[in-house]
């Protein structure tokens, strides 16, 4: 065995001894070297272990330096006063400068404190309860025992309170950073509708949800993801309609995701989606409080992450990725034809550019003669094959698009007029491209900008390369190739267990709402495939004031 | 979270009903009309509800006895595992002869209807490609895939055969009971083949909703004697009976019929979607189906592991063939005449058969090893 492991080692190249398993007593720990008898806790292993405060408030503070690495660390304030008790007693206020409201901070915690208090100095615990009954008029106080739950209300942007010889401490809040305000939505704008947007603050974007869905049933659970970021994962579900299991997956792929860093709500998506490989966006990502209410009170789960302004709505299927807010504030046929027109935009930005490839290189019969013979005369000077043409033109565009959203205010706008017209005009000008070409290209980036969803939109953009592609190889029968695995893995994909292109297939009850939508008070069911507690979400009579005569079958016409 | 496979009714009767339906777009009419003349409609019209009805009678029969399992499944129970390998070995027969003498007629009618330069070989591995890569996502999704395109397929079938009606001629169907009602009963009997593909439920039992086989198959019945029937009827009004005897590809002669004025002629590959995703989700659920099969056969834990090599076998079969015409009448005359027959209605009637006669040998799902469907 060892004339083996001698061979094996030569054929790997490894020094004698390298690996070889520690002897005993030698082990070295997980997480590095072992720390030296009688060493401080580093500031991380008081913080993973949850250590208790001491009574004494010089070693909490000394702890507690160590753990916002001060005084290298500007940011941090630790204030050190004194109680207005006979005797006094020191106390020490820690907190991130510039994350609290000063005014708050002078008013409810250090004039109170310093000025107003006049205890008898009593027994540990009973000063504490004192002084949050009597002296703190903050609204949300919270005792605290170990370091851990310390720093994290410090982090959050509260203000810690420790006295002497008391082993607990407060977490007063303060939170007073600047943040931006709601605004317009920017990507999901609508003509009718709500005009408010997520913001980056968790709380703001909560209440906004919360202020139009005024249920007591509306539940937000908290969870913090990212061991560096701490990042405010929030849950919100109705309880009573949202199926529990759905929740439950949910909560149990936050709670599972092992990083350092969750900064927007896109990439606390790509730790939980199905299927990471997919070829569409597996939740439904929105800016739009009332998109995120309507799909709660559908039996959705929301999932709001601070410091992003979209929120995260699954399970998302491909129709309610597809759809928009504004096709149920229209009235319905307006809704309906809506969509209808946002599918055709959707079909003429993954298709138009390979179909015209295919046509113009395979299938001149289904051209009508005339329009073949233009169309020939135009490409005549052209030095390059069709879909040369075409995947130039697109690149072209797509390097437009991406330089536009990235240069910031009307020089952007100027650059995609510049692109765009002048560019076309000029590669027509010089026989690069034919002037058709010009035509397909426009119409694709229309029907790329009709589809609502960025991820959705992203995901069109780049398969229509390989839809171009398969059409110069083989035709129209290449895209259909394409369009059937294309269907086909997206009918094997599922969004937290729901098949992703529910309620067509597999078919599910549901309303009348997918390509198109019925009237509201047709719209009676929830979606069968969410597995909603409560099935129903509206009377089969909805429109209770029409006399009983006009209720009709489908109760809410003749 | 699941993983057993499950079908619903909708995505099931969209499933079988192209595995079935999918040769209106070959040339399996032509031994029909060759023996029927005009009256081969008439032949479809009942050869499709009785001989369907039979096979489903005896598939149900056997899925009441064997509930939630397969019949590979059941016939281990019920002739034991060597017999029951035979057995098995024709099923994956019937899978692989009918999945790849498909996929040549497929590949040819591409070379042939869309791009003539294109090698058949190039034709045949990108068919197989697309189909492999949805046999290789499951059932699951091949049977979504069909449901999405259902209506999709129905709507332009019915395009093409309303689209000719300019060109259609009553007279051409005189005399009405073709070559007589003797001619008719035999050409039938002797096709009965044509409903042989209904037998992929008795591969897909298990992920059924329970007692709903009869209900997913008489569907498709009705499905496929509808389509079956109507393509021969309308060949049968577009083109008189001598010149239907000829064509081989009788959807795409229709199609190009098609004439809607200047500027809507010619428009058969318009019609490429339709019959290119019946013809896809039909291959990769043969595929799928034979990949199964032995999985279920050998007791494999996995059937995914098995779909590279029933594409190998399958391309093989495909090539096997000297020609398209070698290929049609392979798939009419011997497949569809002989081993179609004895595998599909043969072997589940000596099942049932042996299972009669031994009543203690039929049972639900602890009657044999449990199903391990949901592995992959």
């Amino acid at each position: 065995m060892s004339f083996l492991n001698r061979i094996l080692r030569l054929l790997v190249f490894r020094e004698p001894g390298a690996g070889k398993p520690a002897a005993a007593g030698e082990a070295a720990p997980p997480d590095g070297p072992e720390k030296p008898a009688g060493r401080a806790a580093s500031p991380d292993e008081v913080l993973r272990e949850g250590r208790p405060l001491s009574r004494k408030l010089e070693e909490n503070a000394g702890i507690l330096r160590r753990v916002f690495r001060v005084p290298q660390n500007k940011d941090v304030v630790m204030r050190e006063f004194s109680l207005h008790t006979d005797p006094p007693v020191r106390a020490l206020a820690v907190f991130y400068d510039g994350m609290t409201d000063k005014m708050l901070q002078d008013m409810a915690i250090f004039q109170p404190l310093m000025l107003l208090a006049g205890l008898r100095p009593e027994g540990g615990s009973r000063l504490l309860e004192k002084v949050v009954e009597t002296l703190l008029p903050g609204n949300q106080v919270e005792t605290v025992s170990n370091f851990r739950d310390l720093v994290d209300g410090v982090l959050e942007g509260s203000t810690a309170l420790l006295f002497e010889g008391l082993d607990r401490g407060l977490i007063v809040e303060t939170k007073g950073f600047d943040y931006r305000g709601v605004e317009k939505p920017s990507v999901e704008a609508v003509i009718r509708g709500p005009q408010e947007a997520f913001t980056e603050n968790f709380r703001t974007n909560t209440a906004l949800v919360r202020r139009i869905l005024r249920a007591p049933e509306l539940v937000t659970e908290i969870l913090q993801v990212g061991r560096v970021s701490r990042t405010f994962v929030g849950v919100m579900y109705m309880d009573g309609i949202a199926s529990p299991q759905v929740v439950n997956e949910v909560r149990r792929r936050i709670s599972a995701v092992k990083t350092d860093f969750i900064g927007d709500s896109g990439l606390l998506e790509q730790f939980i989606e199905d299927a990471p490989l997919g070829l569409a966006p597996q939740t439904l990502a929105t800016e739009r409080p009332d998109r995120v209410a309507a799909n709660l009170a559908e039996g959705r789960v929301a999932i709001l992450v601070g410091g992003s302004p979209f929120a995260l709505v699954v399970p998302a299927t491909f129709y309610s990725v597809f759809q928009t807010a504004e096709d149920a504030y229209v009235r319905w046929p307006w809704g309906a034809a809506l969509r209808l027109v946002r599918f055709l935009g959707l079909m003429v930005a993954l298709f138009l550019p390979g179909f015209y490839v295919a046509i113009s290189g395979y299938h001149h019969e289904m051209i009508p003669t005339d329009l073949l013979v233009a169309m020939t005369g135009s490409r005549e000077r052209v030095p390059f094959p069709t879909v040369v043409e075409v995947l130039g033109m697109d690149l072209a565009f797509e390097l437009i698009r991406e330089a536009g959203v990235r240069i910031p205010g009307t020089v952007g706008t100027m650059l995609g007029i510049v692109g765009a017209l002048i560019l076309g005009q000029a590669a027509v000008a010089a026989n690069v491209v034919s002037p058709i070409l010009i035509i397909v290209i426009a119409l694709t980036a229309i029907g790329t900008f009709a589809i609502s969803n960025y991820s959705l939109s992203l995901s069109v953009r780049y398969l229509r390369f390989a839809y171009t592609l398969l059409g110069a190889f083989l035709g129209i029968y290449g895209l259909v190739l394409g369009v059937f695995v294309h269907v086909a893995l997206l009918a094997s994909m599922q969004s937290f267990g729901v098949p992703y292109l529910a309620p067509a297939a597999p078919p599910v009850r549901s309303s009348p709402d997918l390509i198109l939508r019925g009237p509201a008070w047709e719209q009676e069911v929830r979606p069968g495939y969410l597995d909603p507690r409560k099935g129903r979400r509206q009377p089969r009579v909805s429109r209770g004031w029409l006399p009983v005569r006009r209720r009709g079958r489908r109760g809410g016409a003749e | 979270m699941r993983n057993k496979p499950h079908l619903g009714y909708a995505e099931a009767v969209a499933l079988v009903t192209y595995f079935v339906v999918s040769k209106v777009f070959l040339s399996y009419h032509l031994t029909i009309v060759d023996g029927a003349a005009t009256g081969a409609w008439q032949v479809l019209l009942f050869l499709v509800p009785v001989g369907g009805g039979l096979l489903l009678a005896l598939l149900v029969a056997l899925e009441r006895r064997f509930p939630g399992l397969s019949i590979i499944e059941a016939g281990e129970v019920v002739a034991g595992p060597w017999l029951n390998g035979l057995f098995a070995l024709g099923y994956v027969a019937f899978f692989l002869a009918v999945t790849g003498l498909q996929l040549r007629q497929f590949s040819e009618r591409i070379v042939l209807g869309l791009i003539p330069e294109m090698p058949v070989s190039v034709a045949v591995l990108t068919f197989v490609g697309a189909a492999w890569a949805a046999a290789y996502l499951g059932i699951e999704g091949i049977a979504r895939t069909a449901r999405m395109f259902f209506w999709f397929e129905w709507i332009s079938f019915a395009a093409i055969l309303l689209g000719t009606v300019t060109f259609w001629d009553g007279d051409a169907l005189w005399p009405l009971l073709g070559n007589g009602p003797l001619a008719t009963l035999q050409t039938g009997a002797v096709n009965v083949g044509i409903v042989s593909d209904l037998f992929l439920l008795a591969v897909v039992y298990p992920f059924l909703p329970a007692g709903k086989t009869g209900a997913v198959g008489r569907a498709a019945v009705v499905h496929s004697t509808l389509a079956l029937t109507a393509l021969v009827l309308v060949l049968l009004l577009a083109f008189p009976y001598p010149v239907a005897r000829e064509i081989s590809l009788p959807s795409y002669e229709l199609s190009r019929l098609v004439y809607l004025g200047r500027f809507g002629q010619r428009l058969e590959t318009l019609f490429v979607p339709m019959w290119g995703i019946a013809a896809l989700v039909t291959t990769a659920a043969g595929l799928w189906a034979a990949a199964y099969t032995i999985s279920r056969a050998l007791r494999l834990p996995y059937w995914r592991p098995l779909v590279p090599a029933v594409v190998v076998l399958t391309v093989a079969v495909a090539f096997a063939a000297p020609n398209v015409p070698a290929a049609v009448r392979w798939d009419n005359e011997i497949v569809r005449r002989l081993l179609a027959p004895a595998v599909t209605f043969g072997f589940p009637l000596i099942l049932l058969l042996i299972s009669l006669w031994s009543p203690r040998k039929a049972g639900g799902p602890d009657a044999g090893r449990r199903s391990p469907g949901g592995k992959k």
